[in-house]
């Protein structure tokens, strides 16, 4: 089983496309996925159209001792992925992370029961680099970086790559180009920029209003927009991605 | 997470799909299906709570698909479909999480088709008012099985006892759905007496299930039970039996050369037969004695280059891994030469083991472990208590075992060691077969003490062998190339051949220098007195 994360410092970068779409493509490979929403405000697990609600304590419970997630876990509209739901008191999780021993290790110690059961777990974090963010990021294998090209979005690129580094199990960093809109000069120079760097990956996310449905469809672009660019996007994200997960 | 199926010999469809209706499931149209159980021949997927199938139907064209335990299935894509009559093996998949899954367990070993499962099949699913499945159906009839033999051509047998079947899936949070639905369909069924209950699993389990696939594959011959008071000669025709079923059962895999591990452990089944048979002087009819080691001496020259080979290719990326990458590159040449020598070693074997010589002494041996006890000519202490025989015999190759052992020093040759390593086999054959006999904890402690000192002396003779090899077939490269007057070879080949064949040097004489202390320990005053211990338990 494999841990891809959807991490940002930065909110409103496309997290949350990034992490949904890509599972959504995951599962037309054949691969089993469980997307988890760390993140409070819950827009992933709306997207799916789960219940915005996790039952046995919420957050305080899922830290807690001898907590389990296979109860929590919901099937989707889309074959194959399968939702951990969100709760709003995962806003606390980093008051109840505190309150346990090594809470670095708590969300991981959670994911070897679900080993069999999962080929991929793909991690929506909320945006910043707090306590239980790198609870998250201490299991994941593959830390993906939406960046919005303008020149404060590399900032905070750098800054979570130092948050990373400083650790000692650390997950493979890469970035890639999100909501480009190459009508901005400034955009434009940007991602010539950020293509040199290793780190980030070819595809890039148009900025299309396909995304911005989902909202309204509660559903990956695939469901209702197949042939759409965004669609194509996240396939080529997807399959740029796979070798990097397994070699 | 689960999957649930309920199965049948008559025809069901009919009122079930009206069932189905009434609790929102509208069946898909008909389609094809078909479904190839497979696993390595020792059932190594199985062991591991896997298993795999290759799966065509209408809809989804052909997939690879693994289930651990009751779990969802996760799929692999796959172009064209799957010769459902041969062997597969995990390392020709593409990178990804099936193949991942797949290769812990079964690098090594070839995956087996064991069933193949036809049927047309017609899903639903019930949704709720988000568009989120609630449960999942497939109805499962014109069910057909057939067993392909492992070698094409070798008759296939079609079982065809179950009709159809339902399988009734549950989703994450959905536990609820499922058992109505479940219950539901067990009433509607309940008049068919036919209908068994409904067990866990697929509607492929329960056709492996019903035409007796053996799940947990080959787990090595039946060991049987040993009375060290009983007379000699029966134990060890008891034994003897036994390799002999090893022998068999690896002989088809073997011929067709499936993979590695069947021409392995059939040459161990030999080698242990002729160990036996060494061993069973005075025990064992002195012409039938002097006959099969001859005949198993035969198995073992017929079948060792094919062995020494496949160690080499299989162990070359290991072998090579201390090269920088560009002499591992230049190397490349000789890997390809091995393995074309490989293949061409196994057809040797193949045509070995079907000669009507092989046939022959197969027969032989096999009439003479079948004959009733009462009529085998013995040999002199054939009657004796096989505890005391064997105890005498481990004696003896402990003994040989030290005092050629003492006798190596620094001036001593390499083949010394390798005799040296002769004993300790001779020794460890006689207690993984007897050793039990006197305690199965203190033999294993015996074992486990003498294994010490033959991985030194095995890494010893690895390392000579691996050498000698490579310079060997450097030479032989270097000839061809002559031959077919395209000049030297590579001299980057020849130097990363040289290379790698002193720092096999090297090693070989790290063996060399770590034996003494080795040897030491096995030479310990303690460790002497377990095996006598050992001894004098089984002889009592
Ligand atoms: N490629 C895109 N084109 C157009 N709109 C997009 C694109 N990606 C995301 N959006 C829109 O931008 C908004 C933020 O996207 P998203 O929720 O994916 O970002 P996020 O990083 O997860 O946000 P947060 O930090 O709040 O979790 C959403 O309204 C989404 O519809
Ligand atoms: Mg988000």
């Amino acid at each position: 089983m494999k841990v891809l994360a959807a991490a940002s410092i930065k909110g409103g970068v496309g997290k949350t496309a990034t992490a949904v779409n890509v599972a959504a493509e995951a599962t037309r490979d054949g691969v089993r996925v469980l997307l988890w929403d760390l993140d409070p405000q819950g827009s992933a697990t709306y997207l799916l159209r789960a219940e915005h609600h996790l039952t046995g304590g919420g957050a305080r419970g899922l830290v807690g001792a001898g907590s389990e997630l296979a109860p929590h876990v919901r099937a989707t509209s889309v074959p194959g992925l399968h939702v951990l739901p969100s709760d709003l008191s995962l806003r606390y999780l980093d008051r109840h992370l505190d309150d346990v021993d090594r809470p670095r290790r708590r969300l991981g110690a959670l994911l070897p029961p679900l080993e069999d059961a999962y080929d991929l777990v793909v991690l929506d974090c909320p945006p910043g680099a707090s306590l239980g963010i790198e609870s998250a990021l201490r299991a994941t294998d593959v830390l993906l970086v939406p960046v919005v090209p303008t020149t404060l979005a590399m900032l905070t690129l750098t800054q979570l790559e130092e948050v990373v580094a400083a650790r000692r199990r650390r997950p493979r960093f890469l970035a890639h180009v999100s909501m480009l809109d190459r009508r901005k000069k400034l955009q434009r120079e940007t991602v010539t920029t950020l293509a040199e760097r290793e780190d980030v990956l070819a595809t890039m996310i148009p900025n299309t209003t396909v995304v911005e449905r989902m909202g309204p469809e509660r559903a990956p672009v695939r469901t209702f927009a197949p042939r759409s660019v965004a669609t194509a996007a996240y396939e080529q994200l997807w399959h740029e991605l796979t070798p990097m997960l397994w070699r | 997470m689960a999957s649930v199926v309920l199965d049948g010999r008559r025809e069901p469809s009919g009122p079930i799909v009206g069932v189905l209706e009434a609790e929102g499931i509208v069946l898909g149209p008909p389609e094809m299906l078909r479904r190839t159980r497979y696993d390595t021949f020792d059932g190594r997927l199985h062991g591991k709570g896997l298993r795999l199938e290759a799966r065509t139907r209408d809809t989804e064209g052909h997939a690879l698909v693994v289930t651990a335990g009751n779990g969802p299935p996760a799929r692999l894509f796959l172009s064209a479909p799957l010769v459902p009559t041969e062997p597969l093996a995990v390392t020709t998949l593409p990178p990804g999480p099936l193949r991942s899954r797949l290769l812990s367990p079964a690098a090594d070993r070839a995956l087996l088709p064991q069933l193949t499962l036809r049927s047309v099949r017609r899903s639903g699913t019930a949704v709720d008012a988000d568009g989120i499945p609630l449960v999942t159906v497939h109805l499962d009839s014109d069910l057909e099985i057939s067993r392909p033999g492992t070698r094409p051509g070798t008759g296939a047998d079609t079982t065809d006892a179950v009709a159809w079947t339902i399988e009734v899936e549950e989703l994450p949070g959905r536990h609820k759905p499922a058992r109505a639905l479940l219950q539901t369909l067990t009433g509607a069924l309940d008049t068919d007496p036919a209908t068994p209950a409904a067990v866990e699993g697929d509607a492929l389990e329960r056709a492996a299930l019903a035409a007796q696939v053996d799940r947990r594959g080959w787990r090595g011959p039946v060991r049987p039970d040993l009375d060290r008071h009983a007379a000699a000669l029966l134990g060890l025709r008891a034994v003897l039996r036994s390799f002999a079923d090893a022998l068999d059962a690896n002989w088809d895999g073997t011929v067709d050369h499936l993979d590695d591990e069947f021409l392995h452990d059939l040459r161990i089944a030999v080698r242990q037969t002729r160990s036996l048979l060494v061993e069973g002087r005075r025990i064992l009819p002195k012409d039938m004695r002097a006959r099969q080691r001859e005949a198993f001496r035969w198995f073992g020259t017929v079948t060792s280059p094919a062995r020494d080979l496949d160690v080499y290719v299989a162990g070359w990326r290991t072998l090579t891994s201390p090269l920088s990458d560009e002499d591992a590159r230049a190397l490349e040449p000789v890997l390809a030469h091995l393995a074309g020598k490989q293949a061409s070693a196994h057809a040797q074997v193949a045509q070995g083991l079907r000669s009507r010589t092989a046939r022959q002494l197969r027969e032989d041996w096999r009439a003479w472990l079948d004959l009733p006890d009462a009529e085998v000519a013995r040999g002199k202490h054939a009657h004796k208590p096989l505890g005391e025989m064997i105890g005498a015999r481990i004696m003896a190759a402990q003994h040989q075992l030290l005092v050629d052992g003492r006798r190596i020093d620094a001036g001593s040759l390499a083949t010394d060691l390798h005799e040296l390593r002769k004993d300790g086999k001779r020794l460890r054959y006689l207690l993984e077969g007897f050793g039990h006999l006197g305690g199965r904890k203190r033999s294993r402690a015996v074992i486990r003490h003498l294994k010490d000192l033959q991985d030194n002396l095995g890494a010893h003779q690895d390392a000579e062998v691996q050498a000698d090899r490579l310079r060997q077939t450097l030479a032989e490269l270097t000839d061809v190339s002559a031959e077919e007057g395209a000049g030297e070879p590579a001299p980057a080949m020849l130097a990363a051949g040289e290379r790698l064949a002193s720092i096999l040097d090297r090693r070989q004489a790290a063996e060399r220098a770590d034996f003494h202390d080795r040897f030491a320990a096995y030479d310990d005053k303690r460790a002497r007195r377990t095996v006598e211990d050992l001894v004098a338990r089984m002889s009592r």
